[in-house]
Parts: C-alpha cells; structure tokens; sequence
C-alpha cells in the first residue's frame, strides 16, 4: 500500500495530466456531436475487435454444439422449401446476408447486439435480422465490417406484428423482465385469440417481411375496461442463444420509403 | 500566494479577453488566429510546482474555451503544452535552468524565441489535432497546424521584442 502510495506521488504528473485531458475529452464530447459520434465510432471499432477475437476463441470451443444448431436449422429450411404452404405468400423475392452474431446482451433494459459483417458484404441500416426460428433485431450502426443492431429485447422497439390465423395486427414490445417473453399489444377484442396461436411479422414495414414466425401466444389478458388485448408472446428464437443471423434485404424498401415519405409530406 | 503571482493572475484573466477582443480580428480566414493566450503559458514561472501547474493550464484553457465555444480543445492542448514544458525548458536551456525563471528581459531573445516556437508547436499540434479529428482532412490539417503555428509564433515574437524594447 505504502509502495502504492509512493508511485503516485512520484508519477502525480503523469496522473494528473491524464486525468486533465480526460476531462478535456469528455467536456468536448459533451458539447460537440461530430466528437461524440467520432468517439462513439472509436469505441464501436475498438469494442467489436475485442469481442471478435473474444469470439473466435470461444466459437472454437463450442464448435460440435453449433454443428448441432446447424444441422438443425437446415432440416428447418429444407422443410420449409419443400413444403409451399409454409412459405409466405408474398411473391417478392428477398435476398439475405449472413452476420455472426459477435456480442449479444438480453440482461439490460435496452439490448444490442454486434455483428461480424458490414458494408462490405452489403449490410445497411434498418435490416431486419431473423434466424430460421424467428426474428432477432433490427440493425442500426453500419460501419464497413461490422454492424450493431437494436435486439427485439430492447424497450425502444416496437415490431409490426399480426395473428397467424387472421389479419389482425398490433404491436410486439418488451417489458425489460424476461427474455423468453415478449408482448402483443393494440389488438383488438374483435380478434379471435387462443393460447398456442403463432404470432408472426405482419409485413407493414420494409424491416420484415410478412409472415416471419415470431413466437405463440402463452397469455392474455381480456381487461373488460380495454379494447385491445394485452397478450404474451413466447418468443421461439432462444435470444440468449445466437450464432449466425440473417439480415434481410427488402427488394424495394427505396420504393416503399419514396411512397411514404411522399405521403407524409402531402 | 506571494507579490510574484499577482501579476499571473492578472495575465490568467485579461490574455483570453484580449485575445477575443483584439487577436481574433487578425484571422487570415478558416481558423488561422493568433494566439497570443500561449504568453501565460510561456512566462509562468518555471520553480512552480508542476501538479498546480497543470491544474491551472487546464483551468486556464477552460476559460479560453468558454470564450471561444470550443469547450475542451483549448483545455487539452494547454494542459499537453503545460505538461511538456519542463523538457522544453531543459532542452532549450539546459538541465540546471528549472530553478530560474524564464524573464523577458534577462533571457537570450534567440532562446526565448525556441522555447515560445516549441510551446506553440505543441499547443497547436493538440489544438488542430482534435479540432479537425478527421484522417481524409489530414494534410489539410497539417497545413493549418504549420501555418497557424507560424503565425502565432510571428506574433509572440514580435509582442516580446515590442515589450523587451520598451522596458530596456
């Protein structure tokens, strides 16, 4: 301790002009927003790197289990192409980019997640990202190799979605409590709604296309004093659980944008 | 605080006004200004103690930066030159000059001048440094840094001959 206390009487100045320019740093990010986007950027770059190689090292650790995950979502997809019911009715071909999903946080109140991929392999902003069982976020940051996206587990989101079985649509949004769980609101009492009904994307934006499996409806609440019902959603992706995500390219989300924004200025 | 400091708290609270009020208007256009504030940097006494010395650099550049809108910019880079001062000191004037302080009249003009252009390279190097922060702007960048440096260092110059002159 006496030793610790030598050295920082010794080195003080050092010490204290870190600490001063420190100050200086943060008082300049405070005030300007091209610095604080310029640090904001620095530590993206710095903290995805740290994360990939943190990554790579347990990836190849937990390799037979992601062969296991693999297997399993390519008997998903074989499933779903060969069975056309299964496919969504929409006849717009959508392309996909694979990310690897490199940081994932479902602990917090407002979650991301950092992606290996970026401009380079055609990633940009407001993708919405799905694996063969659900959808898992929606990007937000692009740099040239690597993205972060906003998780569905982040109380900022709200996610178009719609009842299998019928056209109603509401709204999907997180409480910030469990990660398997997720909530429904604005549907109408005019809906039929069960537990065990899929709930899934209901296409009213350019992030998802329609007909994504997002989760089964596990609850409701039928509050006479309300017309909408309040249902729980279990998710079917394990959000605590990611590996490689598909970033879905809508094929004419220019269109759609020029439409609406034409729209909202009339 | 002894009669010796009077004076530095006078030049700690008047040089960012004059600056402002007069230097400024002598811009030669984007972001090339005299800065004459360094003068306080420069004469501070050299004895003082170094950890105080920092503090009052960054307190001093605070204030210059609360007249400028550049909040932290001028702090850094007058803390940086601050810290970096006794290796200019003992590089210009030799290892036993830290215990006599740097004066106007009684120093050699052609040291005087080294010591002033080091502590303005350093000063403007942090100061364009983290103003532009930008690598596609980097030569543009450089230009300014050694134009701006040029021209403070004409000014300090010429203010130290000017006030040498007149007390001679």
């Amino acid at each position: 301790m006496q030793q610790l206390v030598n050295a920082i009487i010794r080195f003080r100045n050092g010490l204290v002009y870190l600490l001063l320019i420190s100050l200086s740093i943060f008082l300049l990010q405070q005030s300007s927003s091209y610095h604080r986007s310029l640090i904001a950027n620095a530590g993206l770059y710095f903290g995805t790197q740290l994360n990939s190689i943190v990554y790579s090292l347990s990836s190849y650790v937990s390799l037979r289990k992601t062969n296991e995950l693999l297997i399993e979502e390519n008997q998903i997809l074989l499933d779903q192409l060969l069975s056309e019911k299964k496919l969504p009715s929409d006849t717009l071909s959508y392309s996909t980019v694979r990310l690897q999903v490199i940081r994932n946080s479902f602990f917090n109140s407002y979650n991301y997640i950092s992606l290996r991929g970026g401009k380079n392999i055609g990633v940009e902003k407001e993708m919405g990202l799905v694996t063969s069982k659900g959808i898992v976020g929606v990007v937000q940051f692009v740099e040239n190799r690597y993205s972060q996206a906003i998780s569905i587990l982040n109380k900022d989101l709200q996610i178009n979605a719609k009842l299998k079985n019928s056209n109603h649509f509401g709204s999907l949004i997180w409480s910030g409590d469990d990660p398997t769980k997720m909530n429904l609101i604005d549907v109408p009492k005019t809906a039929i709604v069960k537990i065990g009904d899929t709930i899934q994307t209901g296409g009213m934006s350019t992030i998802f296309p329609p007909g994504i499996p997002i989760g089964m409806i596990s609850d409701f609440i039928d509050d006479p004093s309300l017309s909408f019902y309040d249902i729980e959603v279990s998710l079917f992706q394990d959000m605590t659980n990611l590996g490689s995500v598909f970033a879905i390219d809508h094929p004419t989300k220019e269109e759609v944008k020029s439409i609406q924004q034409s729209i909202n200025e009339q | 605080m002894n009669s010796r400091s009077y004076p530095f708290v006078v030049y700690f609270l008047l040089l960012p006004i004059l600056q402002v009020m007069v230097f400024d208007q002598f811009n030669l256009g984007v972001q090339l200004v005299p800065q004459i504030t360094l003068l306080f940097l420069i004469f501070y006494p050299t004895d003082a103690e170094q950890t105080i010395f920092l503090v009052i650099a960054f307190l001093y550049g605070l204030y210059s930066d609360l007249l400028h809108s550049t909040m932290g910019i001028q702090a850094a880079a007058c803390v940086t030159a601050a810290f970096l001062r006794p290796t200019i000191v003992t590089s210009v004037f030799g290892k036993n000059h830290g215990y006599v302080n740097i004066r106007l009249q009684q120093t050699p003009f052609i040291a005087l001048s080294a010591y002033s252009l080091n502590m303005v390279l350093i000063h403007h190097l942090v100061y364009y440094l983290l103003g532009l922060a930008s690598w596609p702007k980097t030569l543009w960048g450089i230009q300014q840094f050694i134009f701006g440096s040029l021209y403070t260092l004409l000014f300090l110059i010429a203010i130290m001959f000017v006030l040498r002159k007149n007390k001679q």
